[in-house]
C-alpha cells in the first residue's frame, strides 16, 4: 500500500498494514463486558440507607471505570499506531505543482562500503524507494558523476540503475550543472540528490528556483581510505605513491604481480616505495596488501612497452666539480629509464651531430650553445624535437638571453639559492636584493612566453607556488625550461622525488606517446591506436572508431585493467581508475552542504525504506506514539491500583 | 393459670425453656399505674380492685360488702359495686408484621425471632394477672385483640402470633393511632419492630401516647446482617416491601453503611429516650432461650 493511498489529512503511515490490527484496541471493553459480574440479587429489609450511599459509590465506579477503559483503548491505539510508523505532514512548505527529479551519485567513491553495502546499492535503494512512493508521479531518474545522464522515468529509471555496473568515473563539479537543469526545466519542483556528498563533486552554489525544492539525502560516513596514487615505471622498478587518509606515517605492504604469480613484494612506510620489477614483466599489476581500501583501489595496473632505448644526447657546459656538473645527474635519473639513454657531451659540435638522429636532447647549460647550434636547434624543435634546458650555475641574464633569444623570445631569470644557516635565501645575481615571492612571480610562463596560449604550457611547481619550469610547444616539437641549474649549486632539484618523473614522463610524452599508443590511460579515456589495430578486454572487443591523422580511437574505457592490443600493433594497455580526489573518502559536513544548496533540506539516511517514507510523509510521530503509550500505561496503573483499592 | 403446656397454649413461639428462665430470674418490671408497685402486691380488697367500674343490680347471692348504700338511699334499689381486678399493667402488645421483619440471615427471621418475644410477653403479662391487648401491624392495623387477662384471650393472641405471616410495608403511625383511638385507660404499649422505615413518624406518635400518661416500650428487632453488608463484591440489594433496587459493591460501601446503619439505631435509641420512651434493641440469634430473656430482664421488665 503506497504512502498516498492511506493517509488522513495530515498523518501518514509507514506500515498502514498494522492498522488492520485496530480493532485490537476494543479488547479491553470487550473483556470488561465479558468478565463482568452479575450481581447477586441480596432481598433487604430497607435500602433506605443503601441509597444514600450506593449512588454515589456507583457513579465514582463507573466514572472511574470508564476513565480506565478509555485509557486502556486510547494506549492499545497508541501502540497500533507506533507499530504503523505515523507520520505527520505538518507546518511544511506547500510545494507548487510540478514534476520531481532524482539524482543519484555514480562516482568512484560511492563503491564504499560503509554498513553491509556499498554506498551504490544504499543510493538505489533510496532512488528506489522514491520511485515508489511517488509512482504516480514517475519521476526522472539521473545518475551523476562527469555530467549527469538521463536514465528513464518510474520503474524505468530503476531498473536501469539496478543494470549499471558499480561506478568507476570520477565526478566533476555537479552543482552548477544541477543550476542549469533547474533553470531549464521548470516543471521540476523537487528534487532528490542521493550522494556521499563528497567535496569533489560540488562546489560553488545551486541556484534553485524559489518554488522548488531540494532534498540532499546524505549516504554513508566519513571514512579511512588507503590507495596507490600513483606509480612511476622505470626500468627495473616502480615507484608506488600510496595515499593515506589521514595524513600520517603508516606501513603498508606492496606486491607485483603478473597474473596469478607474485613477483615480489616489499614492506614500506612513508609517502612512496619501490618495489623491484624484472623488465620481463612488461605488464602486470601492484597492490597495496592493507585492507580499508576501495576495491579497485588496491590495485594499479601497468604496461611497459619493449622498445630499445632512444639515445638522449646531454650537451655538457661549462666545465668544473663535478658537483657543478648537472649531466651527472640527469644521467643517473635517465639509467633508470627503459627508454632513453643519456649520452653526455661536452663538444656542441658532437653534440649538433647527434640531434640529427635524437628525438629529444638536454642542454645543461646555455653558455655552451653558440649562434649555429642555436639555430640548429631550432630547426631541430621546430621538426618535433624535444629540448629540455638548465642554466648553468653560471650564467649571468645577458648571457643567458643572449644565447637563446632567437629560441625564446622575452627574457628568462635565472635565480640561485644558497643555503644560509637559518634558512634558505634565494639570490638574484641581477638585483642584489633577496629574493621575495614577488619576484619569483616572474618566472611565469607568461613572461616567458607571451606570446603563446597558456594551455600548451606545463608547469613544474615548488612547494610555495613557485614556478621551477615551464614549456612551450615549438613547432611540431617543445622546449621545457628549468629556472634552476640540473646541479646541487644552487637548489636540491635533482634529488627532489618529484623531479625525475617529471623528467622522464616529459621525455616519454613527447618522444613517444605524441607518436605512438600511450601504454598507461586513465578509465573514462579513449585509446589511439595506430591503423590497422583492435582492442579487446577480457575477451570483449573495444568499439573503435576512425579519430584524427588517420588514427583509431577507442570508446570510452569503462573498467581497469590490462586491454590487449592485437593486428597491426601489440601488447598490453594499462588502464587505472582514476587517482586523486575521488579515491579520497572525506565527505562534506552538514553546513557545507547547506553551503552548496542553500534553503535545501537535508537528510541523512541508514536505513533507506523507513527514512525515505518518513522524509516524504513528514515529521515521524513514532516516538512521539510510544511516549503517549508509555504514559498511558503508568496512568492506567495507577488508576487501577485506585480502583481496586479505593 | 394455664401453664405453656396447655393443650390451648401450644405455640412453637412460646418456648418453656425461655418462661423457665424469665421465672428463675427476678424482673422489676415497669411501673405503669398511679402509686402501686406494679406487680408488687395483691390488692388489699380481698379479690377485689381497688378501682371501681361499675354498678349492677343485686342478685341473691352477691356479697352484700359491695352493696352501694349511696345508690339505695336515691333510689332505694340494691345495687353492688363492680370492681376492676387489680392489675399492675394495662400491656398492649403491637408486633410489626411488615416484609422487612421477614428477613433472616440465619435460620431465624427477625418476624420470628420477634413473634418470640410477643409470645413471651403475651404469656407472663397474662400469668401475672395483667390484661393485655395484642395488635399486628404493618401499614394499618391488621389484627387486633382487646385488653384481656383470660387465658382464652392469651390462648387466642398466640394463636394469631403463630398464625399471622409478614406482609405488607411498614407504616406504623397511622396502626398507633387507631391503637391509641382504643386504649382507654393508662397502657404499656410495647412495639416490636425493626422500626427501618418511618421511624420519625412513630417517634412523634410515640411522643404523643407518652404525653397521654401512656408508657411506652420500644423493643427493635435487627439482624446482624443488617449491620453489615454481605461480603462478595456486587450486590443488587431488592427492599422486601417496596422492591426498590441498589446496586453497589460491598466492598467500598461496607465501612460507610456500618458507620450509617450504627448512626440509624443510635439515633432512634436517642429520640426514644429523650422522649420517655423505653428502648431496647435485640439483634437476631440462634439461641433466643439466652438472648431473649436478658433482653427482656435488661429492658427492665418485670414478671413477679
Amino acid at each position: 500500500m503506497s504512502f498516498a493511498a492511506f493517509a488522513f489529512g495530515g498523518l501518514r503511515f509507514l506500515r498502514p498494514g498494522f492498522l488492520y490490527f485496530l480493532p485490537l484496541a476494543l479488547l479491553p471493553a470487550l473483556i470488561h463486558l465479558l468478565s463482568r459480574k452479575k450481581a447477586v440479587i441480596y432481598i433487604f429489609p430497607s435500602v433506605r440507607l443503601l441509597k444514600k450511599d450506593a449512588l454515589s459509590r456507583t457513579t465514582d465506579f463507573n466514572l472511574l471505570s470508564i476513565l480506565l477503559l478509555i485509557i486502556r483503548m486510547l494506549a492499545l491505539s497508541l501502540l497500533v499506531f507506533y507499530f504503523a510508523g505515523p507520520s505527520f505532514v505538518f507546518g511544511k512548505k506547500e510545494l507548487a505543482a510540478g514534476g520531481t527529479a532524482v539524482f543519484a551519485d555514480y562516482s568512484y567513491s560511492m563503491n564504499r562500503v560503509s554498513g553491509a553495502s556499498p554506498l551504490w546499492e544504499d543510493a538505489r535503494a533510496v532512488a528506489g524507494e522514491l520511485v515508489r512512493a511517488l509512482a504516480e508521479e514517475k519521476p526522472s531518474v539521473f545518475v551523476f558523476n562527469n555530467g549527469f545522464s538521463f536514465q528513464g522515468r518510474g520503474e524505468e529509471g530503476i531498473k536501469a540503475l539496478a543494470e549499471k555496473r558499480n561506478p568507476t568515473a570520477a565526478s566533476v563539479n555537479f552543482t552548477e550543472g544541477l543550476s542549469k537543469f533547474l533553470e531549464q526545466n521548470t516543471d521540476i519542483k523537487r528534487v532528490f540528490v542521493i550522494s556521499d556528498f563528497a567535496p569533489s563533486s560540488f562546489a560553488g552554489e545551486v541556484v534553485a528556483p524559489a518554488d522548488a525544492q531540494v532534498l540532499c539525502l546524505s549516504l554513508g560516513d566519513k571514512a579511512v581510505n588507503y590507495f596507490i596514487r600513483s606509480c612511476s615505471i622505470y626500468d627495473r622498478h616502480i615507484t608506488v605513491f600510496p595515499m593515506l587518509l589521514p595524513v600520517g606515517r603508516a606501513e603498508y605492504s606492496i606486491s607485483a604481480k603478473s597474473g596469478a604469480e607474485r613477483i615480489n613484494a616489499i614492506a614500506a612506510s612513508g609517502q612512496s616505495a619501490a618495489i623491484t620489477v624484472p623488465e620481463e614483466y612488461s605488464s602486470g599489476r601492484i597492490e597495496i596488501d592493507n585492507a580499508d581500501a576501495l576495491p579497485e583501489d588496491n590495485v594499479f595496473f601497468y604496461s611497459r612497452p619493449d622498445r630499445e632505448k632512444t639515445p638522449l644526447p646531454v650537451l655538457r657546459g661549462g666545465g668544473g666539480m663535478l658537483d657543478r656538473d648537472g649531466t651527472y645527474y640527469i644521467r643517473k635519473i635517465v639509467e633508470q629509464s627503459s627508454l632513453f639513454s643519456a649520452e653526455v657531451l661536452s663538444e656542441p659540435f658532437v653534440f649538433g651531430e647527434k640531434l640529427t638522429s635524437a628525438r629529444a636532447a638536454v642542454i645543461s647549460n646555455p653558455a655552451s650553445v653558440s649562434s649555429s647550434l642555436a639555430a640548429q636547434l631550432r630547426g631541430w624543435v621546430a621538426k618535433g624535437g624535444l629540448l629540455i634546458m638548465f642554466p648553468g650555475g653560471d650564467t649571468i641574464v645577458d648571457d643567458m638571453n643572449r644565447d637563446i633569444s632567437d629560441l625564446l623570445p622575452g627574457r628568462m631569470y635565472p635565480v640561485k639559492e644558497q643555503s644560509l644557516a637559518g634558512g634558505a635565501v634565494l639570490e638574484i645575481p641581477w638585483a642584489g636584493d633577496e629574493f621575495s615571492g614577488e619576484h619569483y612571480a616572474k618566472l611565469s610562463v607568461s613572461k616567458f612566453f607571451p606570446l603563446r596560449a597558456r594551455e600548451d604550457a606545463l608547469e613544474l611547481i615548488k612547494s610555495g607556488g613557485e614556478t621551477l619550469a615551464a614549456a612551450v610547444r615549438f613547432g611540431d616539437g617543445a622546449v621545457i625550461l628549468f629556472a634552476l641549474p640540473a646541479d646541487m649549486s644552487f637548489s636540491n632539484l635533482p634529488v627532489v622525488a618529484g623531479f625525475p618523473p617529471f623528467f622522464l614522463k616529459s621525455l616519454e610524452y613527447f618522444v613517444y606517446e605524441r607518436k605512438e599508443f600511450r601504454r598507461n590511460y586513465s578509465v573514462g579515456d579513449r585509446v589511439s591506436l595506430p591503423a590497422g589495430a583492435s582492442l579487446s578486454f577480457e575477451g570483449r572487443e573495444i568499439e573503435i572508431r576512425p579519430g584524427p591523422d588517420a588514427a583509431l580511437l577507442s570508446a570510452p574505457l569503462e573498467e581497469p585493467g590490462l586491454y590487449e592490443v592485437s593486428g597491426s600493433a601489440d601488447g598490453k594497455i594499462a588502464v587505472n581508475l582514476v587517482r586523486g580526489a575521488e579515491n579520497d573518502l572525506s565527505v562534506m559536513s552538514p553546513s557545507e552542504i547547506k553551503r552548496i544548496f542553500p534553503g535545501s533540506a537535508l537528510f541523512k539516511i541508514r536505513n533507506p525504506e523507513a527514512e525515505v517514507a518518513h522524509i516524504l510523509r513528514g515529521k515521524n510521530m513514532s516516538a512521539a506514539a510510544l511516549l503517549l503509550f508509555i504514559m498511558l500505561l503508568c496512568t492506567e496503573t495507577a488508576l487501577a491500583y485506585k480502583l481496586n483499592h479505593s | 393459670m394455664p401453664t405453656t403446656s396447655s393443650p390451648k397454649l401450644k405455640s412453637k413461639f412460646l418456648r418453656p425453656e425461655i418462661i423457665a428462665k424469665i421465672s428463675r430470674m427476678n424482673f422489676a418490671g415497669r411501673k405503669i399505674s398511679e402509686g402501686t408497685v406494679a406487680g408488687s402486691h395483691s390488692s388489699p380488697f380481698k379479690g377485689c380492685s381497688s378501682e371501681f367500674s361499675s354498678f349492677r343490680p343485686y342478685v341473691q347471692g352477691d356479697d352484700t360488702r359491695h352493696l352501694d348504700w349511696k345508690v339505695y338511699a336515691r333510689c332505694e334499689r340494691f345495687y353492688v359495686r363492680q370492681f376492676e381486678q387489680e392489675t399492675n399493667m394495662r400491656s398492649c402488645l403491637v408486633l410489626d408484621r411488615s416484609e422487612s421483619m421477614n428477613f433472616a440471615s440465619g435460620a431465624m427471621s427477625k418476624y420470628d425471632y420477634a413473634r418470640i418475644i410477643a409470645s413471651t410477653l403475651a404469656y407472663l403479662i397474662t400469668k401475672r394477672g395483667d390484661s393485655m391487648a395484642f395488635s399486628a401491624v404493618s401499614s394499618g392495623l391488621d389484627e387486633y385483640f382487646p385488653p384481656s387477662r383470660s387465658a382464652g384471650n392469651l390462648a387466642n393472641v398466640l394463636n394469631a402470633i403463630a398464625s399471622i405471616e409478614p406482609s405488607g410495608s411498614t407504616s406504623l403511625a397511622p396502626a398507633m393511632d387507631i391503637i391509641g383511638a382504643k386504649i382507654k385507660r393508662k397502657t404499656l404499649i410495647i412495639l416490636i419492630s425493626d422500626m427501618l422505615t418511618g421511624s420519625e413518624e412513630i417517634i412523634r406518635s410515640i411522643r404523643t401516647f407518652i404525653k397521654q400518661k401512656h408508657n411506652f416500650m420500644v423493643l427493635q428487632v435487627i439482624d446482624p446482617a443488617e449491620r453489615e453488608l454481605p461480603e462478595g463484591g456486587k450486590f443488587t440489594f431488592v427492599d422486601s416491601e417496596t422492591r426498590e433496587r441498589v446496586t453497589i459493591n460491598s466492598r467500598r460501601s461496607a465501612d460507610s453503611y456500618r458507620r450509617q446503619f450504627g448512626d440509624f439505631v443510635s439515633g432512634i435509641e436517642n429520640s426514644l429516650k429523650n422522649c420517655g420512651c423505653g428502648y431496647f434493641r435485640f439483634s437476631v440469634s440462634p439461641h433466643p432461650e439466652d438472648e431473649i430473656p436478658e433482653g427482656l430482664f435488661k429492658a427492665g421488665f418485670s414478671f413477679i
